[in-house]
């Protein structure tokens, strides 16, 4: 653990140090182990299975506007054309799962890199406005679309539907390797690029950082994780439709899962994702109301805690778990210039 | 030191999460796909899963649920004192989840009764919304699944492994002849050359439903005036009112959920379209969903499945019909809707399948529930018929009009039975022109 000493306030502990790497790498072990040796019951895997979906789309959210200032509302589209990917695959053409999965992942970055054309020459709200209408348009296309069985909807083959213990060891290493990616990219220099471009786009831009180049590389990551998820989720649940695979409520439950765990944090959507999986079926004893409490959640804490429970927490107590912050400059030199400035 | 230390209390931590997560439930193979055999239930009840549209567009079917869930849970555990399974007298327990009226939560829901509540045996009910992911997750989890109230059809194209499903309900075979009766006792018989528009969803109700009538219309001799299907949920009907109004139809027919009849209904009155006849499934079913048409009910014309006329007797409890109704309006001030009669029906047969299997092994329970030849609520229910792998039961179909009654309410009126003469007990008028059907 290290401090950054960039500021005359208050050191901020950035816990990204060998303790957190191994204590992240015990945690990853130990949930591998717990799955494979059937410590873990298949309903804690059913959970966990949740949980690190929504973490990994969570986090994909959050490094689109969280860290890069993309605010998107339709990366349900991503999740609706995996989803089918998966099905037509398996039911259709009788091939494998893993076949649904990659040909999803590679419709689902080829959909973007399109779209990306078309995207990029809007910022804030407009972007928002478009990503929804885009996702909504391609629902009604697939609600129309004989191929597809228009809404009527398709369901994967029950014969090619893994055990929830196999889903739950490929989600746990599908959310490791994003949570891997979003840390590292967000250390390099596009990562640097990416959070300047949020802060200021054009003067960003101005000095040196490809706006473009750099919102591209997050746009195709947080596809193709996103459509990961969208896969695995259709496998779970054994059927795909078009209200529901593109419906917006996915978005939402990202959105609801970084505004509670803190935007512009990565341990906030791992803490975020949590709760919202374990809230979500625990009030579904409550039928009507779950809606209701979720929004009403949402709500207080945007009032109360507007940076989320762990970007209040990292203020309060001054430190940041995997900062983008990096040491640069040591203690003594900022003592020397301190006495400098005095 | 003070690293060490701190490595140790995190490590600490991580054990005590681990360690809590890995007691979150039983360490049971519940098999998701296939592989492990199922389990019987280990605990002191039997568990009974249902997934119900509670709220969303659909909580008209699912009105009825809890009464009827707490008269079976009454009569099992109260009255009979459990059900001998394995050994022992086992009390029943059903354990309700909303669907919202969303096939993605309906989906989510039945896994969470699979995995997380283990639940014996699943129902899947209310519509191929709710019934078709359900029986999916039934068959992915390997539990025992009875689909009812949802045409069969649609479910059993739905999926191509129907392993551990049964199902009862009509066939859209069924129902297409007895929306030709409700037309020729509105005076448009085969031959006539009606002209027939049709109002169909592209969702798996309106698709199965949609497939049969543009073939069997034209056999019977009618016209068939078909705008195409449309997105359930569309509340721009522009392209399907004018087509009606260009070929200027007699007859409206289709089956949507209430939100899209009455959509369509309105933009048909607000451009003048007039029609003799309307036969409209699922949203004209119950006083709640047609409330919406005020006064325009009158006269519309849809399938009855179930009411407390009819005269059926539960082989379980020895309920009749005019018994059950006359409780449900007693106990909630209204006339028992279709829907209840299939939800009671649905729990009938639950415990049909555990006494016979006298287990609550689920391979043993499946067979039981199989070889089932038992009179419900809703009629006689025997699975000696298969459609695309799937074993189901046809059941009982009548038609009905909205009419206003003597107490001035607007009541679904049995006016044929035609297909199901048994019924004909239950008959309450005749066919009248109404607000809804003049030209």
């Amino acid at each position: 653990m290290k401090e950054n000493t960039t500021t005359l306030h208050k050191p901020v502990k950035i816990l990204d140090g060998i303790v957190m790497l191994i204590i992240c790498i015990v945690i990853c072990v130990a949930l591998y182990v717990l799955g494979i040796t059937k410590t873990f019951s298949n309903n804690t895997m059913r959970y966990m299975f949740k949980i690190f979906l929504y973490i990994t789309m969570g986090t994909m959210w959050n490094l689109m506007s969280g860290f890069t200032g993309m605010t998107s509302l339709g990366q349900q589209v991503f999740i609706g054309i995996a989803g089918y990917s998966v099905a037509v695959m398996t039911s259709t053409y009788k091939m494998s799962m893993w076949m649904g999965l990659l040909v999803g992942a590679v419709i689902a970055v080829v959909f973007a890199l399109i779209l990306s054309f078309v995207l990029f020459r809007m910022r804030g709200m407009y972007f928002a406005v478009a990503t929804w209408l885009i996702a909504e348009a391609v629902r009604l296309w697939f609600n129309s679309w004989a191929f597809v069985k228009q809404g009527a909807g398709m369901t994967v083959a029950v014969k090619q539907i893994p055990k929830v213990r196999e889903l739950y060891i490929y989600a746990l290493t599908l959310m490791i390797i994003a949570l891997i990616v979003v840390f590292a990219l967000l250390r390099t220099k596009t990562g640097l690029g990416l959070t300047a471009m949020r802060d200021d786009a054009d003067a960003s831009s101005s000095v040196g950082v490809n706006i473009f180049k750099s919102k591209l590389l997050c746009y195709l990551i947080c596809s193709v994780f996103i459509a990961l998820c969208g896969g695995l989720f259709a496998l779970q649940k054994g059927s795909v439709l078009p209200s529901s695979s593109f419906g917006i409520d996915w978005t939402v439950a990202m959105v609801f899962i970084v505004i509670l765990g803190g935007v512009g944090t990565m341990a906030g959507p791992i803490l975020g994702g949590i709760i919202y999986v374990v809230l979500s079926e625990f009030l579904a004893h409550f039928p009507g109301w779950s809606n209701i409490i979720l929004g009403a959640i949402a709500i207080l804490v945007i009032i109360f805690l507007p940076d989320g429970i762990i970007g209040t927490l990292q203020k309060k107590l001054n430190f940041e778990i995997f900062s983008q912050k990096r040491l640069s400059a040591p203690k003594k030199s900022l003592k020397q210039k301190a006495d400098m400035a005095a | 030191m003070k690293t060490v230390k701190k490595i140790a209390a995190l490590l600490l931590a991580t054990l005590f999460a681990v360690t809590l997560l890995a007691g979150c439930g039983e360490k049971k193979e519940t098999p998701q796909g296939s592989g492990a055999a199922p389990a019987p239930s280990a605990g002191g009840t039997i568990k009974i899963g249902y997934v119900n549209p509670t709220t969303g567009p659909l909580a008209g079917n699912g009105e009825g649920c809890d009464w009827v869930v707490k008269q079976i849970e009454d009569y099992v555990n109260n009255q009979m004192g459990g059900i001998e399974v394995d050994g022992a007298k086992k009390n029943i327990k059903v354990i309700v989840y909303d669907s919202t009226s969303n096939q993605q939560t309906a989906a989510d829901m039945a896994q969470k009764l699979c995995v997380e509540d283990e639940v014996d045996l699943i129902v899947a009910i209310q519509t191929p919304e709710t019934a078709i992911p359900v029986e999916a997750q039934a068959e992915i989890n390997e539990v025992p699944c009875i689909g009812i109230q949802a045409p069969v059809d649609p479910c059993a194209f739905a999926s191509d492994s129907h392993d551990w499903t049964v199902h009862a309900f009509w066939t859209i075979d069924n129902i297409y002849e007895a929306h030709k009766a409700l037309w020729t006792a509105a005076g448009f018989g085969p031959g006539t050359g009606a002209k027939i528009g049709l109002a169909f969803a592209n969702d798996a109700d309106g698709t199965a439903w949609h497939d049969t009538f543009v073939k069997k219309l034209p056999e019977d001799g009618y016209t068939v005036i078909d705008p195409g299907q449309y997105p359930s949920g569309t509340d721009d009907f522009s392209n399907v009112v004018k087509a009606f109004k260009d070929a200027d139809i007699d007859i409206l027919a289709g089956t949507n959920i209430p939100p899209d009849f009455s959509n369509l209904f309105t933009q048909m009155q607000a451009a003048g379209v007039q029609v003799d006849a309307i036969t409209m499934g699922k949203c004209c079913l119950l006083p709640g969903d047609v409330v919406a048409l005020g006064d325009n009910v009158e006269g519309i014309l849809s399938e009855v499945w179930w009411a407390p006329e009819y005269p059926y007797v539960s082989a379980l409890t020895g309920v009749d019909c005019p018994t059950l109704g006359a409780a449900y309006l007693k106990d909630n001030g209204g006339v028992m809707p279709q829907p209840a009669g299939y939800a009671y029906a649905a729990l009938e047969l639950a415990v049909e399948a555990f006494q016979k299997a006298g287990t609550t092994d689920k391979e043993a329970v499946f067979k039981a529930l199989k070889s089932l030849d038992v009179e419900t609520i809703v009629g006689p229910i025997k699975y000696d018929k298969e459609m695309n792998g799937l074993a189901y039961s046809d059941t009982v179909v009548a038609g009905g009009q909205w009419q206003k009654g003597e107490d001035g309410q607007w009541h679904l009126v049995v006016i044929d039975a035609s297909l199901y003469p048994e019924l004909s007990g239950a008959i309450a008028g005749e066919y009248k022109a109404g607000n809804a059907t003049q030209k």
